[in-house]
């Protein structure tokens, strides 16, 4: 049995070192603020997401992309996992303090750490860990419990296990009586909005948190904000923290707004259907590849908060992107279409359709269809929402917004390939990893565009943002201090 | 058709004639002259349109003129123009400033012609705009059409260029406003017009590209014509469009100007639509119209009924005339007219009384002269008839005188003589006599269906030794019977007296010899019977006379045969005529009626046709 221990005794003293070796940090860069870089208790942050969730569920995370980052965001706010990833994605103990698998990483004991509350004071136990995994893990594995730890077993290897539990939506609760979950994470659902009412969620510390009480007294979460009405807010001081779509987050600094851009978390591509004739031809697909002009979508429509993407993975992922230069070569581009013998013209165009949800789908798209045009490829764009519970309907090619959840290259792009409907299999290796890549760009049934920054706008009193790269929040983290001057990106 | 009917047609033929002829000329006139209100109305109108076209592209001009005044634009200008300047943090301005502007297009454009920022169409952003580097001085150009290229289809613009130069460099902006149904809702037209736009954006009419400010024009095809011929022409051009159903086409007419509307470079990029509606102009016409009607209707009653009165008053004593004149002609002599006034037609009433009163002497006058012709002729004939016999009497009484003087031995010889010749022209005194007194005592006729076939059979027979005397020439009898001939009210007794007279009249006509043909016939409801001869024939005078009592051509005849047929078919309501000419024989023709109406006293009141008892008709 390998064994893998915690580095750190305790949450609670793991978050005491981050901070006070932050608190080091900022004091010896700017002695004269130190006393305003001293985390204050108290507060409320006022936070607008776009998206509107149900309810602060694991086991109820909706299918799209952009509304599953939301309830991860929210559910990591009143839930724990076992364990998680730091910046460097390394893993570190959570709930659980210590794991160990078997030889061939069939069977997994996770070692629960002791004296975990959750927010109504029951205590954690292993059997209710157990049944809280075993409902999001499903019937593929078999989640049992020990006198102190989790056991998970499974028919096949699973090497990543701790990655895969690391992120996702593999968190412990604890259903209560009346069916609402409860969670061991730094804060508690206060105020949770019925359907229909007004969008409006508070959460409120939890004082018995087991990695410490967040500096934070309370969040106001309103959901379902329009991006517009988001930037106005934290431009007026009527919010504290707001998304930024891309596009507006140079327009948004330049208006003294404090940014925060995670590295490239989103990946923005054409995914062609296979089963359409108008597409099946390679050398069109290549020819609309070639086509494209990845360098203004990158730096003008998304105000370069994007990077040009050759690979389907982020360079910080996976390591290899610069094998997958994005390339545009018109000429060749003509040549490949007359090769295909394929026309489009304004009575027949391809069809393109984008996330009509998406404020920078459009744009994408209609700059793939004015690059298109270029080459004599009339092209259609039709918005069409992409709820994950109707699929895009019968279209030659899709403009698709994936979220890169996991910053582990194996996992990130087997759930790439995955929701591209492409196969994902054998990915333990880099080398695999790359095969895997390079086949799927070959084919050109996936053509990728843009890498996209997570971004979000901050107020002048949010302190030590310290989100992930791969985005997300980090709340338990920041605090409330006075206003500090100056706009731009939080370093 | 009575005078008064003539007399009230005219009156009418001439009060519609006049009433149709002043409503149409009114009719004419009022549309003539509402049409030209019309016209210069909808002149009024698309010289408004114009104006109010002008000034939208005046204020667009503006518009873009205040957007390249702005500081902003300015700086933004000069950051442009600097080297290695990064135009892509202005992608999206257009949009704002196309919301702030309450444009449709706003396109930024760098010296190079290449998009910095569109508003229609943001993801064209780097692409070349060369048309716009080619005029040399955009600011003092006012607002022009032109075709504006969007993401999936291809607008009408109505646009301004303005720049903004810094240094060497300048910076176009292009604003405007889509020229479409929106664009036309916003235009200040008076009520009752309304205006259509056609972009002409590919060959020929394409009726998706005709909008109202509504949406789709319903109907477009009917203006196909209309601007087909534009298309053609590129001229303004004036049409009435009428629309709706058929039974209410003239309720939905509209007049229509054609505009066209083209751009810098002179093509045709679309046409306007002025149309206005000729709703109250047809209501107006047809209020006119309906009141002409109901006024000229008026009229016409009121002409039926003042033609009915004076045609009335004015024919009345001409009708009084006219009866007076019918009673004259059916023998009424003392027939009178009143008179009513003292104009022409009083004059002639005064005349008809006198002209009847002249009349009934003169008949008093003639029947007089004709009495005592008759007497005088009566007295002629007797004195003839009489004289022929008495002088044989005288001679016998003279000879027996003298052989009683003379020769007493011979006395008794020429005494039996004489006495046998005596009785002999008394005999024939008492004949001549006995003839006189059968006219005299024609009796009635005793009517009873009689077969008229059998009738000339039996005449014919009795006549068999006349037609074949000895020493003279024979006479030929053909009989033509029609042998369904219906039998006839009638006294067959006087029927056989009459065509025995006929007969014996023919048989003394041929002395040399001929053909007597005897015909019966129907014809028309009455019985037609024929007796020819081919004797010498008659003249006209002889015809004339023919019938007259006593009247006769032969040398022993009595005058009274034709007389006695005469009267004997008048009493059966029939006629008899006589057609021959000289040398060629004569045909009597009798027509008698199938029924008779026979009164309750017995006689006969079969209207016999007093006009024309008796037709002579010489060849």
């Amino acid at each position: 049995m390998k064994r893998t221990v915690c580095p750190f005794p305790a949450g609670h003293s793991l978050r005491a070192a981050l901070v006070a070796l932050l608190a080091f940090a900022a004091s010896a860069s700017f002695p004269n603020a130190a006393a305003s870089t001293r985390p204050q208790t108290g507060g409320t942050l006022r936070v607008q997401i776009s998206e509107r969730i149900s309810a602060p569920d694991p086991r109820q995370w909706p299918p799209a992309p952009a509304q599953a980052a939301a309830a991860q965001r929210i559910d990591e706010l009143v839930f724990d996992r076992l364990v998680r990833l730091d910046e460097h994605e390394t893993i570190l103990p959570a709930l659980a303090i210590s794991w160990q698998h078997d030889t061939q990483s069939k069977r997994w004991q996770f070692r629960l750490r002791d004296g975990v509350k959750f927010s109504d004071g029951s205590p954690l136990t292993p059997p209710i860990a157990a049944m809280a995994l075993q409902q999001l893990l499903g019937a593929a594995f078999d989640v049992s419990a020990t006198s102190d730890a989790v056991v998970i077993q499974a028919e096949h290897p699973l090497p990543d296990l701790p990655t895969e539990l690391a992120t996702g939506r593999y968190f412990i609760f604890h259903s209560l009586e009346d069916n609402s979950l409860t969670g061991t994470g730094p804060f508690r659902v206060a105020e949770w909005p019925s359907t229909g009412a007004f969008a409006k969620a508070t959460f409120v510390a939890n004082e018995s948190c087991w990695a410490g009480r967040p500096f934070l007294d309370k969040i106001e979460l309103m959901m379902g904000v329009d991006p517009q009405q988001q930037a106005n807010a934290i431009s007026f001081g009527q919010a504290d923290v707001v998304e930024l779509p891309a596009s507006q987050v140079r327009r948004a600094a330049q208006r003294g707004v404090r940014t925060a851009s995670s590295d490239p978390v989103e990946l923005f591509a054409l995914v062609f259907d296979a089963s359409r004739p108008a597409v099946q031809d390679a050398r069109l697909r290549q020819a609309i590849s070639l086509s494209i002009d990845r360098a203004s979508i990158a730096d003008v429509i998304l105000q370069k908060q994007g990077v040009t993407a050759g690979g389907l993975l982020p360079n910080w992922i996976s390591g290899y992107a610069h094998l997958f230069p994005p390339t545009s070569d018109l000429p060749r581009a003509k040549d490949l279409l007359a090769a295909s013998r394929r026309e489009f013209s304004r009575p027949m165009p391809l069809v393109l359709f984008y996330d009509s949800g998406d404020a920078e789908a459009r744009p994408v798209a209609d700059r793939v269809a004015v690059n298109l045009r270029e080459v004599g490829i009339m092209v259609q764009v039709s918005g069409q929402m992409a709820d994950g519970k109707t699929k895009f309907p019968a279209a030659d090619l899709r403009l698709v917004r994936h979220r890169i959840a996991a910053p582990d290259p194996a996992a990130a792009l087997s759930e790439l390939l995955n929701s591209l409907g492409e196969a994902a299999t054998d990915l333990e290796t880099p080398e695999q990893i790359y095969a895997a890549e390079r086949t799927t760009l070959d084919a050109f049934r996936v053509v990728p565009l843009v890498h996209v920054s997570e971004s979000y706008g901050l107020g002048p009193q949010v302190r030590d943002w310290m989100a992930p790269r791969w985005g997300g929040w980090r709340l338990e983290d920041a605090w409330l201090g006075p206003p500090s001057a100056g706009g731009g990106p939080v370093q | 058709m009575s005078f008064r009917t003539k007399l009230l047609g005219f009156f009418v033929v001439t009060i519609v004639a006049a009433v149709t002829l002043v409503a149409w000329g009114v009719s004419v006139y009022t549309r003539r002259a509402f049409e030209e209100f019309d016209r210069q109305r909808s002149d009024a109108l698309v010289a408004q349109f114009r104006r109010e076209y002008a000034q939208r592209g005046d204020e667009i001009a503006h518009r873009v003129q205040s957007i390249a005044d702005a500081e902003a634009t300015l700086r933004m200008a000069m950051d442009i123009n600097r080297p290695q300047a990064d135009a892509s943090q202005y992608y999206n301005d257009a949009r704002g400033i196309a919301q702030t502007e309450q444009l449709d297009f706003v396109d930024i454009v760098a010296d190079d012609g290449a998009l910095i920022s569109s508003s229609e169409w943001p993801a064209r952003f780097g692409y070349k705009n060369d048309w716009v580097g080619a005029e040399p001085d955009w600011n003092s150009k006012g607002a022009f059409l032109r075709r504006v290229d969007m993401p999936d289809a291809v607008d009408l613009g109505l646009l301004a260029v303005r720049t903004v130069r810094v240094g060497e460099k300048r910076l176009f902006l292009i604003g405007g406003q889509r020229l479409d149904q929106h664009f036309l809702a916003t235009l200040v037209l008076p009520e009752g017009m309304r205006t259509l736009l056609y972009r002409n954006l590919e060959q020929g009419f394409v009726p998706s590209e005709l909008t109202d400010p509504r949406g789709p024009t319903p109907q477009p095809e009917q203006f196909s014509s209309m601007i087909t011929e534009v298309q053609r022409t590129r001229h303004e051009l004036q049409r009435t469009i009428d629309s709706g159903s058929e039974k209410d086409r003239t309720f939905n007419s509209e007049a229509f100007d054609a505009i066209p509307l083209v751009g810098r470079e002179g093509d045709l990029l679309g046409v306007l639509l002025v149309g206005s509606s000729r709703q109250s102009l047809i209501q107006m016409l047809n209020f006119i119209r309906a009141l002409a009607l109901l006024v000229g209707g008026g009229v016409i009653l009121l002409g039926l009924i003042l033609g009915w009165w004076i045609s009335a008053r004015v024919t009345r004593p001409i009708e009084e005339l006219a009866a007076g004149a019918r009673e004259v002609a059916a023998g009424h002599w003392e027939a009178r007219v009143e008179v009513h006034s003292r104009d022409e037609v009083g004059q002639l009433a005064d005349a008809f009384n006198e002209m009847t009163r002249q009349l009934a002497e003169q008949r008093e006058r003639l029947v007089q002269t004709e009495r005592v012709a008759a007497w005088r002729e009566l007295a002629r004939r007797l004195a003839h008839e009489l004289k022929n016999p008495l002088f044989p009497l005288q001679l016998t009484v003279e000879n027996l005188q003298r052989a009683h003087e003379q020769t007493p031995g011979e006395f008794d010889e020429v005494f039996f003589e004489s006495t046998a010749t005596l009785r002999e022209e008394l005999e024939n005194l008492k004949t001549i006599v006995s003839r006189f007194s059968d006219f005299a005592k024609m009796p009635p006729p005793e009517f009873e269906p009689v077969d008229v076939n059998e009738l000339v059979r039996g005449a014919v027979k009795l006549f068999e030794p006349q037609l074949a005397p000895v020493g003279r020439p024979p006479i030929t009898p053909e009989l033509y019977l029609d042998e369904n001939l219906p039998r006839p009210q009638a006294d067959p007794i006087l029927l056989r007296r009459a065509l025995e007279n006929l007969i014996l009249n023919s048989l003394d006509a041929m002395p040399a010899g001929g053909t007597l043909t005897v015909r019966t016939a129907q014809r028309s409801g009455v019985v037609r019977l024929e007796v020819t001869d081919t004797g010498e024939g008659l003249t006209p005078e002889e015809c004339a006379r023919l019938f007259t009592p006593y009247y006769t051509t032969k040398r022993h005849g009595t005058g009274l045969g034709l007389a006695i047929v005469q009267s004997v078919i008048s009493d059966h309501g029939g006629r008899i005529d006589v057609e021959s000419a000289p040398g060629a024989g004569a045909t009597f023709r009798i027509e008698l009626p199938m029924e008779q109406k026979i009164s309750t006293d017995g006689t006969n009141s079969a209207e016999p046709r007093p006009a024309d008892p008796l037709i002579f008709t010489a060849a």
